[in-house]
């Protein structure tokens, strides 16, 4: 069984080893069927990956503890749906599933790639094979999933306990997925210059592929954010985490990326900047990978010390060094066809917004890479943790919003001062309307005010082009949902844009919520008795034992009572004079008032094994705010410790995700103008022929 | 300005909601990269614990920060203090916003200049052309009309080509 | 039963990887096809078809009749240069120059449907 999963790995070296090779002979000795050859040997890492990650699975699902990783990552009683997330749970199968994906998505793209880009697809496909060659062979010589142990113990150690949860199953996939991913259209653009193809043909197969792994990198981001948010039990959902960083990097990157390449379709500019931009995103990407594995920060998520380090560490150095070298190389050939007409046009906000993308990027990696600066300049370790990145970015990321208003109501070229004055009005009137009726209704916090301004005045400049746009066409007799639609596909990229903007806005509006007004108590109850914060009551009811062999583990059963602050006013006064937000009651009875809102059952789990906590919060929902229990832990007299808090706004982070998504396929849909009419097909046709 | 409006003076709150904004601030020394709020370890219980009587004791948010750092080093902050070799931490951001933002603007400024010259090299022979044009009209069926000259701006209408 | 396996796909992307060789003229020809003159030809086809869309925008009234003549006939304009290099003999332009060319074509159609945008 390893044995296959070995020879597997190693067949797979060897095809990556002949495509990168042939491709790049076959090109400088101009032999065709060894290019073809090439191509062929990069279809064929599928069946090598397959084969090993098959071999895994299986291996899981047996139970076979002779292999180490199967030893090291599951046990008998271990669900069976978690063979798929104990597959990459650890370093060797996570690498694994990284080549996997990687030689599917090479394919993929390689197979459905335009015509018009033969010139420069062996060099693309020798790229892809290059990358894939380094992961066959740290898999091969340095990370073997299919090492074998001396003695064969009769149990598995189990899965991490923090993983066993649905969110696991699409999380850790989708961020690998989507961080490999940014391979493909670097392959594109790079294999492009090093073929000399300097027109704008990478462009289109560039722009999908790099959108696709962008979504697919956010979608990972949001449902990791989301999985903290209701299992990790610190009452966050991002902890701007060194790998929390090193995802968001490469995701600033390609969110660049993915506006300044549509100045290069529509414009025929900012071609320097736009193959840059894939270099930083894929060299972040190597980055990410390394400080994953056995990188010099810690982090909650990095796997367990591993001498990858270096190995990885070496490739990030490559990987930057060949693709700036061979962007320096072509460089005087990636002119723009023209100049910038107006400082006041679309593609010079696109270039600000960009500036500030990679701003943040900056910022972000400065953080991470601080507290090396300074174990190595004067021996003292410091923490760069949230605090300092919501200082240092926040700013910047309110600019970026800022701009995501003002770059579509900018023309392409050149804005008149009249078209200025007739779109900005209305956006800029309904964000300072905003800002002066929550200063009226005596919200505090100037900053989130101004932030809700802005956000206002954003969602009133899309809406305001939607409503121009969908009018238009009513008056010509269509009905109002029929028009709407039809504006939408007549540009499918822009108006995909603005529902991923609409989505951005909406993570907005929960981070702001979240961040500036949430409230918080804690307290220790006993059963019958409750806490009570802001205008709800918990009480705590009951609990009930679910531990199995592998942890002691207990819910909390708890009403969720709205109440009227008034009935409470003397605890409540009494609880302000010793400097508590919240308070504890003995006595449970209802007051006038009380309404029960909830029954919620959080969850408190300790393993043994791993000597570790795992909590599931109970959590209240409503598009308003989150009512939000902890059990921190069942304490030995009987009484729960509960971490409650109110999340204003919390909602909107996980409803921004489906937006998101639909934003995202609306803006890749493949765009009817983009395929000849069938006249000009037939025509087509017929003149090949000739 | 507005960063002075974005804190939270700490007499305004009560000290439930300092203890909360405390805790943010300190790392846990055992765990990775999480602070002590966010962290059910032992250790972390106890420091919750201590800052809770700190505060109590009247102490300010910076005083419980130092008392911390004096016991586990400076490590424990989550974010570097503004002083010394840490401002460097602090000021780089700046330095990244504003040079990104001349960058771009430098940038927007040098493709204006060049604008001009772009315009001028792409006009091609138009004359040699006439021969291809009326072949793309027979491919495509067009029959001219006159009206094109209303709107051609350089006066280097098709049209005249062709005749 | 193992050692089979292995050798079925050792052998099985040996073969896979192989087989051009054993069908080398096919693939000369395909690699003659890419040349030049059929990218060009393309291209120009592209420019019809764009042309046609236009044609299809002016008739739904998305685009003024004198937009519409300015766009169609920076379009016509690029199909006739395309039309001119197709008809020139090929060897006089090199295939660096021609991908310029083509690129540069293609850069002035898209000035003309860009407008739609706006």
């Amino acid at each position: 069984m390893a044995e296959l999963g070995t020879m597997a790995l190693l067949i797979g070296l060897g095809v990556t080893t002949y495509s990168l090779l042939g491709s790049v002979i076959g090109v400088k000795i101009g032999l065709p069927e060894l290019i073809v050859s090439s191509r062929r040997a990069l279809y064929m890492s599928i069946l090598s990956a397959s084969v090993a990650s098959t071999t895994l699975i299986a291996a899981f699902v047996q139970n076979e503890f002779a292999i180490k990783y199967v030893a090291d990552h599951s046990n008998t009683i271990m669900d069976r749906a978690y063979v798929w997330v104990a597959f990459y749970s650890g370093n060797e199968g996570s690498l694994l599933y990284i080549v996997l994906i990687l030689s599917i998505i090479s394919a993929i793209s390689v197979r459905f790639a335009p015509k018009q880009l033969a010139r420069s697809m062996p060099w693309t496909i020798a790229i892809l094979a290059g990358v894939q060659l380094f992961y066959f062979f740290v898999l091969s010589f340095f990370a073997n999933p299919f090492e074998l142990l001396e003695t064969v113990p009769a149990e598995g150690r189990g899965i991490n306990p923090l993983l066993t949860h649905p969110g696991m199953f699409s999380h850790p996939p989708l961020l690998m997925g989507g961080l490999i991913a940014i391979t493909i259209p670097f392959a594109f653009s790079s294999g492009a210059l090093l073929a000399g193809n300097y027109g704008d043909d990478w462009v289109n197969v560039a722009r999908i592929s790099a959108i696709l792994s962008w979504a697919v990198l956010g979608t990972g981001m949001l449902l990791g954010a989301w999985w903290a948010y209701t299992i990790l039990g610190w009452g966050g959902y991002w902890a701007w985490d060194p790998i929390e960083n090193v995802a968001l990097m490469p995701w600033l990157v390609m969110t660049a990326f993915a506006h300044s390449i549509m100045v290069q379709k529509r414009r025929g500019m900012f071609r320097m900047w736009n193959v840059a931009l894939l270099n930083i995103a894929f060299v972040l990407a190597q980055l990410g990978m390394f400080i994953n594995r056995g990188g010099p920060v810690v982090s909650v998520h990095s796997f367990a010390s591993s001498t990858l380090g270096m190995i990885f560490l070496g490739f990030m150095m490559f990987a930057l060094i060949f693709a700036f070298t061979l962007f320096l190389w072509r460089m005087p050939h990636l002119k723009s066809d023209r100049a910038m007409e107006s400082f006041l046009s679309r593609e010079a906000s696109f270039l600000v917004n960009n500036f500030l993308f990679l701003a943040v990027m900056g910022i972000t990696l400065w953080g991470v890479l601080f507290p090396l600066f300074s174990d190595l300049a004067r021996d003292v370790s410091v923490s760069v943790s949230a605090p300092y990145f919501n200082r240092a970015n926040g700013p910047v990321l309110l600019g970026i919003v800022v701009m995501m208003g003002v770059g579509p109501l900018l023309p392409w070229r050149k804005a008149s001062s009249r078209s200025l004055r007739q779109w900005f009005i209305w956006p800029t009137a309904v964000g300072i309307l905003t800002i002066l009726v929550l200063l009226g209704l005596g919200v505090k916090r100037p900053v989130a005010i101004f932030s809700f301004g802005v956000i206002a005045f954003v969602a009133f400049a899309i809406l305001e082009e939607w409503a121009r746009g969908t009018m238009a066409r009513h008056r010509n007799g269509e009905n109002w949902a029929k028009a709407w639609w039809k504006l939408v596909n007549g540009n499918r990229p822009r108006h995909g844009g603005y529902i991923v903007h609409i989505s951005i806005l909406m993570l907005g509006l929960g981070i702001i919520g979240t961040n500036f007004y949430q409230q918080r108590t804690d307290g220790a109850l006993e059963i019958g008795q409750s806490l009570v914060l802001d205008n709800y009551r918990i009480e705590y009811v009951d609990n009930g034992d679910s531990s199995r062999p592998d942890r002691i583990a207990k819910w909390a059963e708890i009403s969720v009572y709205n109440i009227d602050v008034n009935s409470y006013a003397t605890e409540k006064s009494a609880a302000k004079a010793q400097g508590s937000t919240g308070f504890t009651l003995n006595d449970s009875t209802r007051r006038p008032g009380d309404r029960l809102i909830s029954q919620i059952n959080p969850w408190h789990g300790f393993y043994l094994d791993f000597n570790m906590a795992s909590v599931r919060s109970g959590i209240r929902s409503t598009i308003i705010e989150d009512l939000y229990v902890i059990p921190r832990d069942f304490l030995p007299d009987g009484r729960v410790s509960l971490a409650v808090s109110i999340n204003p706004l919390a909602w909107w982070l996980w409803a921004a995700g489906p937006i998101f998504i639909l934003g995202t396929m609306v803006a890749l849909w493949p765009q009817a103008a983009d395929r000849p009419n069938t006249q000009v097909r037939r025509r087509m046709i017929r003149e090949s022929d000739i | 300005m507005m960063i002075t409006f974005g804190c939270i003076r700490e007499e305004d709150i009560t000290l439930e909601q300092r203890m909360h904004q405390l805790t943010n601030q300190l790392m846990c020394p055992v765990c990775d990269a999480q602070t002590i709020d966010g962290s059910n370890a032992q250790i972390s219980q106890d420091m919750r614990a201590k800052v809770r009587e700190l505060l109590q004791e009247g102490k300010s948010n910076s005083e419980i920060k130092d008392y911390f750092v004096l016991r586990y080093g400076e490590d424990i902050l989550a974010a570097p203090k503004g002083i010394g070799f840490n401002l460097l931490a602090w000021i780089m951001p700046i330095f990244i916003v504003l040079g990104g933002i001349s960058i771009a603007f430098l940038a927007l400024k040098n493709m204006r200049r060049s604008n001009t010259q772009a315009t001028l090299i792409g006009t091609p022979k138009q004359h040699e052309l006439s021969k291809y044009l009326k072949q793309v009209d027979t491919d495509l069926g067009i029959h001219e009309d006159k009206n094109s000259e209303d709107y051609n701006p350089n006066n280097q209408s098709v049209d005249e080509i062709k005749s | 039963m193992v050692i089979i396996l292995e050798i079925t796909i050792a052998l099985l992307s040996i073969a896979v990887i192989a087989y051009p060789f054993l069908r080398s003229e096919k693939y000369k020809s395909i690699f003659e096809k890419l040349g030049t003159r059929d990218k060009i030809l393309a291209e120009r086809l592209r420019i019809y078809s764009k042309i046609h869309d236009l044609e299809a925008e002016l008739s739904s009234g998305d685009l003024t009749n004198s937009e519409f003549l300015l766009m169609r006939d920076e379009l016509r304009m690029s199909a006739a240069k395309l039309l001119k290099q197709e008809s020139e003999p090929p060897i006089s332009v090199s295939g660096n120059e021609l991908e310029a060319e083509v690129a540069r074509q293609r850069e002035q159609s898209r000035q003309a449907s860009e407008d739609r945008d706006l």
